[in-house]
């Protein structure tokens, strides 16, 4: 019977080797764990969304009931920073909806057009203090202080033998000035003052790029999380593509890779149009992480002689479906998409996922 | 009748288009006849949408510049006296606040010349009932972004039923973990993976080349 340590240090070991494109002994299964954990283990929504301690001691209680999966995205559940990442209010379990409810992201338009010039003439981190306690009520204080116990929530889920396989995420400038503004919103700000738009994510970016530095140096990251959802390529035409979302993710991704970490792209949304970009990444140090959308067999076709792909067992399989559809669509998967592949749910696990199913997909990847 | 009109509408130029709009007003042009230019124009921006010259972006954009040039006619009126191939009726199913894909779903319709009623997101079977009794759509459309929201859609599309409003209506999902055993589960008539697919139903549903 191996122990906990030894357990961490094989886990990570295979996953280190599907990274680089070697063939680990067998499959690394690293779901993006949160929600189903609190359904699995029973815990309350309200509690499990609010408090990233209390989710961590429910994510590693559901992992070990689990059994042999590798590891989770993360160590404790990304709810309460949602809003810093996309400048926009959440509704939480509990608060504004019901106990048991998932909670979600309240999309409406908070930053405005006449916040552009704030933001360009008194700079990024006075406006976003300011627009995070004051105009989306977040609990910035103690948001900080849980995030400093992130080290012991990171232990107690290795120390259980499994790998927090991305402790560290990097929230892009798309992302937050596409969530503060609403979709619609900045798309239009795209139309009507384009200039001006990129003037802003200038100034947020160069501020970005110093923290993210700064981030992995500290936390001594190995892989780092970023999650360009809302510049799939789906939503823009190329050269608004190429010029607001593309340009900023590749420097950020560059910087990442400068720095000696992996780089793990959450991609959800199709991303089909504009594989050929991704090939522009040195080999074996990205992970293409899918939902599902972007085609996993378009993006092995494009990137996999490039880099990992991670994914993409569906959501209403894992919900409605039975084990044996998941055993046979994970066998299938592993198969199909060889050595530098890791399995995982497309996006989060859902909260309603069946524990038999999750179940299956780990066995689909031990036997 | 302006063809410039027409052209600004499906180029998204908004200034030619605000311009052209003010001139033919003040030619005494019907607005009816104004709003099914517009129409026309959107009809093309759907099409370059198929045909993946335009994008979402696009599509946010023609919905903005429509929404401009019927408030320089007279508001409410544009979008109600359009014709049109027939009514969709959609929403985010309750429990469920997410609207970026409904918001496709319903501008890429608009712009293939179908009446749409946006229920909004959260919406209860209630409203989709009333919706139904009220509009008399010949499809509706229930979105979701979680798996959470599968038993709503089922409880809302058995409640339609149950109504006595499901014949002659046909019923599309779509969403982000939506799938056809979703659609399957929740006895829709059809899963739509992308927006197009709803037009494409839809069109062929109701006869239009």
């Amino acid at each position: 019977m191996k122990t906990n340590a030894e357990l961490l240090n094989e886990r990570r070991e295979r996953i280190r080797k599907a990274v680089a494109l070697e063939k680990p002994d067998k499959t690394p299964v690293v779901p993006l764990m949160d929600a189903f954990c609190a359904k699995h283990m029973g815990a309350p929504m309200a509690k499990f969304a609010t408090s990233l301690t209390y989710s961590n001691e429910v994510m590693v209680e559901s992992m070990k009931e689990l059994g042999d999966l590798d590891g989770s995205d993360s160590a404790f559940v990304a709810a309460p920073l949602f809003p810093l990442g996309f400048m926009t209010r959440i509704k939480m379990p509990g608060k504004e909806l019901p106990d048991d409810m998932l909670w979600q992201l309240d999309e409406k338009e908070v930053m405005t057009r006449d916040d552009y010039d704030t933001i360009l003439s008194k700079g990024w981190p006075a406006f976003e203090d300011d627009y995070l306690r004051n105009r989306i009520g977040v609990p910035l204080d103690d948001v900080l202080a849980e995030l400093a116990n992130i080290p012991q929530m990171v232990k107690k889920m290795e120390d259980a033998g499994y790998v927090v396989y991305s402790p560290l995420v990097i929230n892009l400038v798309t992302e937050k000035i596409s969530g503060g503004r609403s979709m619609p919103g900045f798309m239009k700000d795209l139309y009507q003052c384009p200039d001006k738009v990129e003037a802003v994510i200038d100034v947020i970016q160069e501020g970005t790029l110093n923290e993210l530095r700064q981030a992995i140096r500290a936390t001594k990251s190995e892989y780092v999380f970023i999650s360009p959802a809302r510049g799939a390529s789906e939503f823009f035409r190329p050269k608004l593509w190429e010029r607001f979302v593309w340009k900023y993710l590749k420097q950020v991704a560059d910087a990442i890779l400068e720095e000696g970490a992996v780089i793990n792209f959450h991609i959800d949304s199709n991303w089909e149009r504009d594989l050929e970009y991704f090939k522009s990444f040195p080999k074996g140090k990205c992970v293409f992480e899918t939902d599902g959308v972007t085609d996993i067999y378009k993006i092995k076709e494009a990137l996999g002689d490039r880099m990992c792909i991670k994914g993409d067992v569906p959501a209403a399989m894992l919900a409605l479906g039975t084990p044996d559809q998941v055993y046979n669509y994970c066998t299938k998967l592993i198969r199909d998409m060889g050595p530098g592949f890791i399995l995982s749910s497309g996006c989060a696990l859902p909260a309603n996922a069946k524990v038999e199913n999750v179940k299956a997909m780990i066995a689909a990847a031990r036997s | 009748m302006s063809q410039t009109l027409i052209n600004a509408m499906a180029d998204l130029d908004e200034s030619v288009l605000v311009a052209e709009v003010n001139a033919l007003k003040t030619q005494g042009v019907p607005a009816l006849e104004i709003i099914q230019k517009l129409q026309e124009g959107m009809n093309i921006v759907g099409k370059r949408y198929e045909e993946k010259e335009y994008y979402l972006s696009e599509l946010i954009m023609s919905a903005e510049i429509f929404k401009e040039a019927a408030a320089l006619i007279g508001g409410d009126l544009a979008a109600g006296d359009a014709p049109s191939h027939g009514t969709f009726v959609m929403g985010t199913i309750y429990g469920d606040i997410h609207d970026i894909g409904k918001n496709i779903v319903t501008t890429v319709m608009s712009c293939n010349g179908f009446r749409v009623i946006d229920l909004g997101v959260d919406v209860s079977t209630a409203a989709y009932i009333e919706a139904i009794k009220e509009h008399k759509p010949q499809v509706v459309g229930i979105s979701c972004l979680l798996t959470t929201a599968f038993d709503g859609m089922k409880e809302c599309i058995s409640s339609i039923e149950a109504a006595g409003l499901r014949d002659g209506l046909k019923i599309l999902i779509g969403g982000g973990p939506c799938d056809q055993t979703t659609a399957d589960y929740v006895g829709a008539d059809a899963y739509c993976k992308t927006a197009q697919d709803s037009v494409e139903y839809s069109k062929k549903l109701m006869g239009v080349k």
